[in-house]
């Protein structure tokens, strides 16, 4: 079941458009419910799968107008800001233009949002209807992309002065978008405001920054997806515990026949910008950069070569264009990618950049708007720090750890001495926290037969104290824990060497209690 | 078109060209004779950029079903022609569109067609509705079935590989199966549909050729496969092995190929028996790969 | 005694291919056994393989006439001499290496080296093995990776069509374009060159399935027969293409103005720029199908034979009217135009520049090189591409020529 419609999957698959913008009407009209519709807009909701590019871009344009007809949730802004950033049809910006317009107040970070929406749209614009659900006009109805970006730049009024510049140089419209511009331009108001520019992709209204999948602070770690096979542009197979471990990686997804070239196409060029920064610094080695395809099945290696070239991106060991060879499903559960298909094809996907730490984990993401490649590479090199500092840690903590606890091994069996219970004990203990001691000396193969023999004195002084005690499940115990250190310290089963300490100590502990 | 040619040859020289404004004045007459309006009409792609006016009068020359149909459609043609001119268009794209739609309803099925195929070439979300209601529902098509999935094809994001799926199980005619196959080409999904084509002996023989070429996009190493089992198929027809041989000419390296010894050696035996023109490939083929 | 040859500045076969242009050569003694003095007298002229290959002429400096042979005076020391050859007007090669280089010392053949006359022709002209060759290289290009349609899409979306289309770069931009083409063709078979759709002409063997295809009368569907491997074209997955025409492409021209007409719009670039309008755009809505439509027009293998009849035009007015040199008035529009359209704007995509008046991408990297030219680099401005020809530079000759437009 649906958790968000009370829909099945199959029910949603066949829900016929009407009905979908019926369902969207009537929510809307709940105040209440507009947190919910906003889910929605996920591109990954099952309501989009099995249906053309043309019909997502109605069914979320009616999302966002319908949305507008109360206050436009908070939480749905990134969603506007998007389509002004990145559609490249007219339905899909004039809603989003026109539905900016109902929030509660004008800020001026919108305006660098619709000056890239008016030169998005304005050789593609058409006449749109906002009214009524899915229709398609034959007749002017006044609306248009243009007309509707026009609108909330007025609406910003002097808070759109940063774009002032800009938008005095647009000619080339429509006679009455062409004097509506030039009404914007030309008003002393604007004059007066015209400031500095602030075309910042990644400076973002108050909120709408916290909306992104994976929080900042936190990780999910790679397990799930470690076996995931991918083929390189090259034809090579790797694995992705072996492919993003080690050092961190910038994973951007994206496919060839993606017809949005402010998404997949500019992604991969970015790549190639983040990948010459790297460069630059002399990072290129250290962090990793690699683009995953959400159309595994048609993008085949040389398809990927072909479409990394073309943008510039370098490729080698460290540098890759893949795709999975086995279904592409772990990974778009494990990134919670923002994707939708028909078929095998991609009817919608949202922009989507990650960064992997050197275990692979995802560490921070960056989704929707444009990213900016400065930012990619300082949390990447961040990342890199974090690795290297960790790995100092190791270092000095398994150094330390080796110091201090081979000298705490025989002071352990020093400090065993105060607590003599009977001379069976004292071997006992001395026998258990020596072979402790023993462990943590670096590997030594000498050190065997001399782990052997103490673990014959600890079993032979546990079986006298049990059989004194006539209670013989702790050395039952002890002998378990010397086998499994054995069988670890032979074959290299960390697990079974650690179990075998735990049950020696815990064997050696019962047979030192006190008997009743 | 003779006329049209002589027309041409007067186009000498820039300035004997008349005015836009004259143009314009000639195409939207109803009473300048038919001919006469329709070799106008050639000026007008280049008039109606100059002035919004014009655009709008040539536009309802060709809104206006009354008007002779070569006038109609030669006006049409002029605004298809202008469209190129993007920069110089943009102003009138969206009157363009909206034109297009209202004429994907006319009564002329040329027209109708032209207005489809612009539409669906700009990605239209009108056209394609409209298109694919036609291929749900018949009495609602705007154009025959077979034609409606190739204007489809100009959007592979389009919502049509349920359908076209539908109609490669059960087709109305063999036109449309193979029209519904070249678009499910982009489905990477339908590779077992193209492999059963393309290896169903009972099969028309364009549909499996069709098949061929898909799995060639989608599967290679599937195509190879095949392919090299036809040529070495007597049974086979020639088009099919012509089609196979083809592909492995064409398409495949010499690794692949050389070290396929059983495939030359087929290939050797086509050269010797098979017909003409599988003949002369075969030879081309064992001259790139094999001499 | 031996000689050997250097063909445009390189001893890569790869670069011994020729145009009407002049091609800097160069030979020298390799094996000096039976040479008397410190020279040798070599006399250089061209064998034509069959009745109809290329031919040559040559010259012993950067100027003056060729001829169809000159005589060299080549130290024995293997020091190298220059020469040049071109391509003599208009017998241009039809297979690769149909044509050689000869040095004869007295009747004594001491050296020669294959060479082809690589010249754009009449699609409709070409013989069945020129023809067959293209194909082959054609299908081959745009099975390699994704085709040439994925970058296409993306140079006729909405940011980015105005780069190209509807002011004064249309023509350069599309010289560069087909070029960029014809240069990836000729990597896939070196002696390929573009052959061009004479669309004022009818062009009745262009039509057929053994060629571009022939569309099916009902459907609109293009055909081909079973040997050609454009059945097996495809653009984004979607196999094969449609194309209705509005003219009986047997017996008819498409519906354009002729040639003259178009060399006569005017002796201005501003006047002859119009023919972006008339020839170009109504040969392509000539046919109903992606060919009539900007964004998709690169769905039909057409489209590159119609611009490549375009670039020719072009050519054809610049020889007319003498307009290589972009210092003049009249060879290029001199009014401001829009990013990309003026003179000394790099042209995008090739320039790799991106954002500030540019489309946010630049899809397809620098433009292919070439191992017979460095002209016009991998990053044109729009003023390199006027003297294709190398008429006022040598060096700035593109490597290409049409079977009907002359070396000025």
């Amino acid at each position: 079941m649906n958790e968000l419609t009370g829909l099945t999957t199959v029910e949603l698959d066949s829900l016929s458009e009407e009905a979908f913008a019926e369902f969207v009407d009537r929510t809307a009209q709940d105040p209440a419910q507009q947190e919910f519709l906003t889910e929605f807009l996920r591109e990954d909701h099952p309501v989009y799968r099995e249906r053309g590019t043309a019909a997502v871009i109605r069914m979320r344009g009616w999302i966002l107008i319908s949305l507008a007809k109360q206050q436009f949730p908070p939480s749905a802004v990134l969603y506007l800001l998007e389509e002004l950033d990145t559609a490249i049809h007219a339905y899909a910006v004039a809603a989003a233009a026109c539905a900016l317009r109902s929030l509660p107040k004008p800020d001026q970070l919108y305006a660098p949002f619709l000056l890239r929406a008016l030169t998005n749209i304005r050789y593609h614009d058409e006449s749109v209807s906002l009214e009524a659900y899915g229709e398609y006009p034959d007749e002017s109805t006044d609306t248009c992309a243009v007309g509707e970006i026009l609108k909330t730049i007025r609406w910003l009024g002097p808070l759109a002065g940063s774009i002032q510049s800009e938008l005095r140089n647009v000619n080339g419209l429509s006679i009455s978008e062409q004097k509506e511009l030039d009404h914007l331009v030309s008003s002393p108001q604007a004059a007066d405001q015209d400031t500095p520019p602030v075309d910042d992709c990644c400076q973002l209204p108050a909120g709408v920054s916290n909306l992104f999948t994976w929080m900042r602070g936190t990780r999910a770690d790679c397990t799930p997806v470690e076996q995931t096979v991918f083929e390189d542009q090259s034809g090579n197979l790797i694995r992705y515990g072996e492919l993003f471990t080690g050092g961190p990686t910038v994973v951007v997804f994206f496919y060839t026949r993606c017809d949005n070239p402010l998404k997949c196409s500019l992604t991969i060029t970015k790549l190639a910008h983040v990948q010459k920064e790297l460069e630059r610094r002399g990072l290129a080695s250290q962090i990793r950069t690699a683009a995953i395809t959400y159309d595994p099945e048609y993008d085949h290696a040389q398809r990927l070569a072909q479409y990394g070239k073309e943008r510039n991106f370098q490729t080698g060991a460290q540098h890759r264009l893949l795709r999975t060879v086995e279904g592409f499903e772990p990974i778009k559960k494990h990134f919670k990618l923002g994707v939708n298909y028909t078929r095998a094809l991609v009817n919608r996907h949202r922009i989507e950049v990650f960064i992997l730490d050197s275990a692979g984990a995802i560490a921070a993401s960056f989704e929707r708007l444009r990213w900016d490649e400065a930012e990619i590479v300082e949390k990447a090199v961040e990342m890199l720090h974090e690795a290297e500092t960790c790995a100092k840690k190791t270092d000095s903590t398994s150094v330390f750890q080796n110091r201090v606890f081979s000298a705490i091994g025989p002071f352990a069996a020093l400090g065993a001495a105060f607590f003599p219970k009977c001379p069976f004990c004292w071997a006992a203990y001395a026998s258990l926290f020596g072979v402790v001691g023993l462990e943590q000396i670096p590997f030594s193969p000498w050190l065997y037969p001399v782990l052997i023999l103490v673990m014959l004195i600890n079993l032979l002084s546990v079986w006298l104290r049990c059989q004194s005690t006539k209670k013989m499940y702790g050395f039952y115990f002890v002998f378990a824990g010397a086998v499994a250190i054995l069988a670890g310290s032979f074959w290299n089963l960390p697990l079974a060497a650690t179990s075998g300490v735990i049950s020696t100590f815990a064997g050696s502990l019962i047979s030192a209690l006190k008997p009743d | 078109m003779a006329k049209r040619k002589s027309a041409k040859k007067q186009t000498v020289k820039k300035s004997s060209q008349p005015s836009p404004a004259k143009l314009i004045s000639t195409v939207t007459n109803d009473a300048v004779p038919e001919q006469e309006r329709v070799q106008a009409s050639r000026g007008a792609s280049a008039a109606v950029l100059k002035d919004e006016a014009y655009f709008k009068k040539t536009m309802e020359v060709v809104l206006d079903q009354s008007q002779p149909a070569s006038v109609r459609h030669a006006c049409l043609q002029a605004l298809e022609v202008a469209s190129f001119q993007t920069i110089k268009f943009e102003k009138y794209r969206k009157d363009y569109i909206l034109m297009m739609r209202k004429l994907a309803r006319d009564s002329d099925p040329e027209i109708r067609f032209s207005a489809l195929n612009t539409l669906s070439c700009e990605k239209d979300g009108y056209a394609q509705k409209r298109l694919l209601d036609g291929l749900k529902t018949p009495d609602k098509a705007l154009v025959e079935p077979e034609v409606a999935l190739q204007l489809l094809g100009n959007d592979v994001h389009a919502e049509v590989y349920s359908v076209a799926r539908e109609l490669v199980k059960k087709p109305p005619s063999e036109q449309v199966k193979t029209e519904a196959l070249k678009l499910l080409a982009a489905d990477s999904s339908a590779s077992k549909i193209f492999e059963k084509v393309l290896l169903d002996k009972s099969e028309n023989t364009e549909n499996r050729q069709v098949s061929a070429a898909a799995l060639h996009s989608i599967k290679p190493k599937s195509l190879y496969k095949h392919a090299a089992s036809i040529v070495k198929d007597n049974s086979e027809n020639d088009e099919i092995q012509a089609t196979c041989l083809t592909a492995l000419g064409n398409f495949f390296s010499d690794q692949d190929v050389k070290a396929d010894a059983d495939l030359v050696k087929g290939i050797q035996t086509l050269k010797k028996k098979g017909k003409t023109q599988v003949k002369k490939q075969a030879t081309q083929f064992l001259k790139k790969f094999a001499e | 005694m031996k000689v050997e040859f250097e063909v445009n500045s390189t001893p890569n076969p790869l670069g011994r291919y020729l145009t009407w242009s002049p091609s800097p050569c160069r030979i020298r003694v390799s094996d000096p056994s039976g040479i008397s003095g410190n020279s040798v007298n070599l006399k250089i002229s061209s064998k034509t393989a069959g009745a109809t290959g290329g031919s040559l002429v040559f010259r012993k400096t950067t100027s003056g006439p060729f001829s169809a042979s000159i005589n060299l005076t080549v130290p024995k020391s293997g020091e190298s001499v220059p020469f040049q050859t071109a391509g003599k007007y208009p017998q241009a090669s039809n297979r690769d290496g149909d044509v050689q280089i000869e040095a004869h010392n007295g009747t004594t053949l001491v050296g020669s080296v294959p060479v082809m006359v690589r010249i754009r022709k009449n699609a409709n002209e070409l013989t069945a093995e020129e023809r067959e060759r293209f194909l082959s290289a054609f299908a081959q290009l745009n099975a390699k990776g994704l085709g040439r349609f994925t970058d296409f899409r993306e140079m006729h979306t909405s940011a980015s069509r105005p780069q190209a289309h509807g002011a004064a770069g249309f023509l350069p931009w599309h010289r560069i374009y087909i070029l960029d083409l014809e240069r990836e063709l000729q990597e896939i078979d070196p002696s390929v060159a573009l052959p061009y759709w004479r669309f004022d002409l009818p062009a009745p063997k262009l039509f057929k399935k053994n060629y571009l295809g022939e569309a099916n009368p009902l459907t609109g569907a293009v055909q081909f027969d079973s040997a050609n491997p454009l059945q097996f074209w495809t653009t984004d997955g979607v196999q094969g293409f449609m194309r209705r025409p509005r003219f009986n492409t047997n017996t008819q021209s498409a519906n354009v103005i002729d040639e003259t007409a178009t060399l006569n719009l005017g002796n201005d670039y501003d006047a002859f720029i119009d023919m972006e309008d008339d020839p170009h755009g109504y040969a392509h809505t000539s046919f109903m199908g992606p060919i009539s439509s900007v964004p998709t027009a690169a769905r039909d293998p057409l489209f590159f034979l119609l611009h490549c009849n375009v670039d020719r035009l072009w050519a054809k007015w610049q020889r007319k009217n003498v307009r290589y040199d972009y210092n003049s008035p009249q060879a290029y529009s001199t009014s401001p135009q829009p990013i990309n359209h003026n003179l000394t704007d790099s042209l995008w995509p090739w320039n790799g520049v991106t954002g500030s008046g540019r489309p946010p991408t630049a899809p397809g990297g620098a433009l292919a090189s070439s191992l017979a030219v460095s002209a016009p680099g991998p990053m044109p401005l729009v003023l390199n591409t006027l003297d294709y020809q190398g008429n006022l530079s040598n060096l700035d000759r593109f490597g290409y020529d049409y079977d009907d437009v002359e070396f000025a």
